[in-house]
């Protein structure tokens, strides 16, 4: 079949490209274009994904195609659920370029350049396989929601919203993924699954509560009842990609924006500023938070092991996150020597240093989590003329958490969490005080990032 | 007149009563404990069986061979030749109290005896040991990294040492006496005894049981080489029983005698088991070789199993190699069973019929063990 089509596409330029369909359902396609290079293979792609587009408009049953095709392969029933059910998301999916493609290596055929592309429905509903190189605005994605009634809100609407933050979390971690792997340099671990989860919820979440506008149009496709009242949906909604590439870099921007000090042994420090800096976390020693790494030598009779401990603590004493290396990994006998030896065989140990990035990065995203970083407002308590309403005036600030109120000697301290930076925190802070405070209230002071004074 | 019947019968009654009493019957006897030095128990050459010897040992395992991968990390637990992962310790009682040669046996450096003992144990193949020879392995850590740096050093790290199974645990016991009037000699006593743990379920199991071995210093040094002198109550001249090193290298010797006894109990207790395959005139073919610990000029015990019931058939001498085994049947039993395996033999390769297994069996500790590898 290829080799005819080969044929075909030598005689014309426009050559009528057909799609086979192979026997596990997988829609292959050849398609040509005039030329050399790059504009080439990007005419072949496109003619190849227009191609299928075509094919799968023009039918919806599989079997009746392969009928047509005689093709000599057996389709299995499996392939042909498969492909209905999935037919409506191709097509959707190719439209917007959002389906994962195989492209075959670009063969030269006489004046053109011609490529086999294939599109397997098996590999559909794994959003990691999305096409993110094309520059399409929207991504279509299909996804099940459940929701109980709790807080006067309905099931359904319960159910509404989870789908929603799945879509757009779904959606966001096809993106991030991609970011990550692209950039070699950023070690946000794909292959562990759990973390870039974590990560990929927790910024879904973040992103579709904050914002709606992210989910540009949606409809549900299925509904049905749970037990204990609950509602399950499934919806398919659509997701703009640009503004929530702008946001997700932002948030992924929030985790590498707090300056980080680090205190540890060397040459501990210089693995530990290396993975920072790899993060685009700024080192300093003015800084919010706080990379503690400590090495103690463990006696074993004439032999020592080493004990590294590592965590990730806020000026307010908060630990964000905890790494411990395995001390049995090698014991050395005891010299001067030591510990600079044990300290370098557990830092090129791959298993070692992963699970300490691991840890690391469970700690940074867990900072994001919790709302932001701690910080400090102290006020002098006779200037706040109305004290009673500091705490409500505080909570109601776009992006504060956590607010929590004690005194410490003349100062009303005003504990609380912010997603943002410092001067931006400052600024609504300055804003808000206004109402509460006396007149000779000074201009707020920042004396670091953890704390803002007034004097 | 019926008064003095009445009274003759009850007599006649009780008397007959009396006569029917016998002896309470016994299945035990009193026998004295003894407190001699313990010895060393090998097998005879096959050559010097006696007919009457040819019996069946103790403690052969024939099963489960089929269900073997031979593959040494992932054997099943069903397997003959899985070997019990074991760490060894070797425990030597602290001395206390106060009397003449008493302090001198306080200082005593156990390490070098577990080492022997793990070398002398991981020989003859019933266990996989894990040293705990901690100082050369650091040693050789240390050299690799220096040579080959961190990277490969970290990479050779990630290999764990194996998961023991049981710990093997050897007590000890040490006594000193002096005697005597003029000049005295010390005699010191060294008695072992082996447990074999489940370290996780602190279960001291059965088997093997090993016993309990008792050195004597008079079976490792003359007794006049243990003799000495004390003038006013202080060493005067002779054995210097109040210098730990001169102390030591006496128990060193007899702690070496009783790993050597230990030795020979464990091959006894733990023998091995190989599936005859064919018999070839005199000639036998074993399944087995060094992988089911069977060792050289071993003394096995050829014996046919069916249903339940062995039935020996000779004796031979053997000679492992890695995986299989080779030896030669020495004597044959006298037995209708063994003439007619011995006649099939005789005119080709005889292999057992389906149904009918035919195994050997070691005797114990080949007999020039302890010259050779001890």
């Amino acid at each position: 079949m290829i080799k005819k089509l080969g044929v075909l596409a030598l005689c014309s330029l426009s050559a009528q490209a057909q799609v086979e369909v192979l026997a596990d359902g997988t829609l292959q396609t050849q398609a040509c274009a005039y030329g050399r290079g790059s504009t080439a293979i990007t005419g072949a792609k496109a003619q190849a994904s227009a191609e299928l587009i075509r094919f799968l408009q023009g039918n919806k049953s599989l079997t009746m195609q392969s009928a047509q095709q005689q093709l000599t392969t057996d389709l299995t029933d499996d392939a042909t659920s498969l492909y209905e059910q999935q037919r409506s998301v191709m097509l959707e999916g190719l439209n917007a370029g959002a389906v994962p493609l195989n492209y075959s290596v670009p063969r030269l055929n006489g004046n053109d350049t011609c490529m086999t592309v294939s599109l397997n429905p098996s590999n559909l509903g794994e959003p990691v396989e999305q096409n993110w190189q094309q520059a399409t605005q929207n991504i279509s994605v299909t996804v099940i929601g459940q929701g109980w009634q709790k807080q006067g809100k309905t099931a359904l609407s319960n159910a509404e919203q989870d789908a929603l933050q799945r879509a757009v979390s779904q959606v966001v971690g096809v993106w991030l993924t991609q970011q990550h792997t692209q950039s070699s340099s950023t070690s946000l671990s794909i292959s562990d699954d759990n973390e870039s989860t974590t990560m990929q919820e927790l910024i879904g979440q973040q992103l579709s509560s904050h914002s709606e506008g992210l989910i540009k149009e949606w409809q549900t496709l299925q509904s049905k009842q749970l037990e204990n009242g609950g509602v399950e949906i499934t919806i398919m909604a659509v997701v703009e990609k640009a503004p929530l590439i702008q946001q997700a870099s932002q948030l992924l921007s929030m985790i590498g924006s707090p300056r980080v000090h680090v205190i540890a042994p060397e040459p501990l420090k210089t693995e530990l500023k290396t993975w920072l800096n790899e993060q685009g976390i700024e080192v300093g020693a003015a800084a919010s938070l706080e990379l503690y790494a400590r090495s103690e030598l463990v006696k074993r009779d004439n032999n020592r092991q080493l004990r590294l401990i590592v965590d990730v603590r806020d000026l307010a004493g908060n630990i964000y996150g905890k790494w411990q290396n395995d001390p049995s990994l090698m014991a050395l006998p005891n010299d001067e020597n030591v510990k600079t030896d044990l300290m370098a065989v557990h830092l090129a140990s791959e298993s070692q240093s992963a699970a300490l990035h691991r840890a690391l990065t469970g700690a940074f995203t867990k900072v994001v989590a919790r709302g932001g970083l701690v910080r400090e407002v102290l006020l002098p308590s006779k200037k706040l003329t109305q004290p009673e309403k500091l705490y409500d005036v505080l909570s109601t600030l776009g992006g504060v958490s956590d607010v929590s109120i004690h005194k410490r000697s003349d100062y009303t301290v005003a504990s609380l969490r912010y997603k943002g930076d410092t001067g931006e925190f400052a600024h609504a802070v300055e804003q808000a005080m206004a109402t509460i405070t006396a007149n000779t209230l000074s201009k707020i002071i920042v004396e670091d990032d953890f704390t803002l004074r007034y004097q | 007149m019926k008064l003095i019947k009445k009274i003759t019968l009850s007599a006649i009654t009780v008397a007959l009563l009396a006569g029917c009493q016998t002896k309470p019957g016994s299945s035990t006897q009193v026998a004295k404990v003894s407190n001699r030095a313990s010895n060393a128990q090998v097998a005879k050459s096959a050559y010097d069986f006696k007919d009457h010897d040819i019996t069946i040992p103790a403690y052969f395992d024939t099963q489960g061979l089929e269900r073997c991968t031979f593959d040494v990390n992932n054997e099943t637990d069903s397997c003959p030749l899985k070997k019990p992962i074991v760490r060894m310790y070797f425990d030597l009682a602290q001395v206390t109290g106060s009397g003449i040669g008493v302090d001198a046996m306080r200082e005593f450096d156990n390490n070098n005896l577990l080492l022997m003992v793990e070398n002398q144990f991981a020989g003859i193949n019933r266990f996989r040991i894990i040293t705990r020879d901690d100082d050369t392995i650091s040693k050789e850590q240390q050299i690799f990294l220096q040579q080959q740096g961190a990277k490969a050093a970290a990479k050779r790290a990630e290999v764990k040492a194996l998961m023991p199974d049981f710990i093997v645990k050897i007590d000890s016991l040490r006594t000193i006496k002096t005697e005597g009037a003029y000049s005295d000699w010390a005699d010191y006593t060294l008695e072992l005894t082996t447990g074999v743990i489940n370290p996780q379920t602190r279960e001291k199991l059965s088997h093997p049981n090993l016993g309990k071995i008792r050195v004597k210093s008079e079976d490792v040094r003359e007794r006049s080489e243990l003799q000495f002198t004390r003038l006013s109550g202080r060493y005067y001249t002779g054995f210097h029983y109040d210098d730990s090193a001169h102390v030591n290298a006496v128990f060193n010797d007899m702690g070496s005698r009783g790993i050597d006894i230990l030795l020979t109990r464990m091959l006894s207790e733990m023998p091995a088991t190989a599936q005859v395959l064919g018999i070839k005139g005199n000639k036998i073919s074993l399944d087995r070789g060094q992988n089911a610990g069977v060792l050289p000029n071993e003394t096995m015990i050829i014996f046919s199993y069916e249903a339940g019931f062995v039935e020996p058939l000779g004796v031979a001498h053997v000679n492992p190699s890695r995986n299989s085994a080779n030896g030669e049947i020495i004597r044959w039993k006298d037995s209708n069973m063994a003439d007619n395996v011995k006649n099939k033999a005789e005119n080709g390769i005889y292999r057992p019929a389906s149904g009918a297994k035919i195994f050997a069996v070691s005797v114990g500790t080949p007999a020039n063990f302890l010259e050779s590898r001890t």
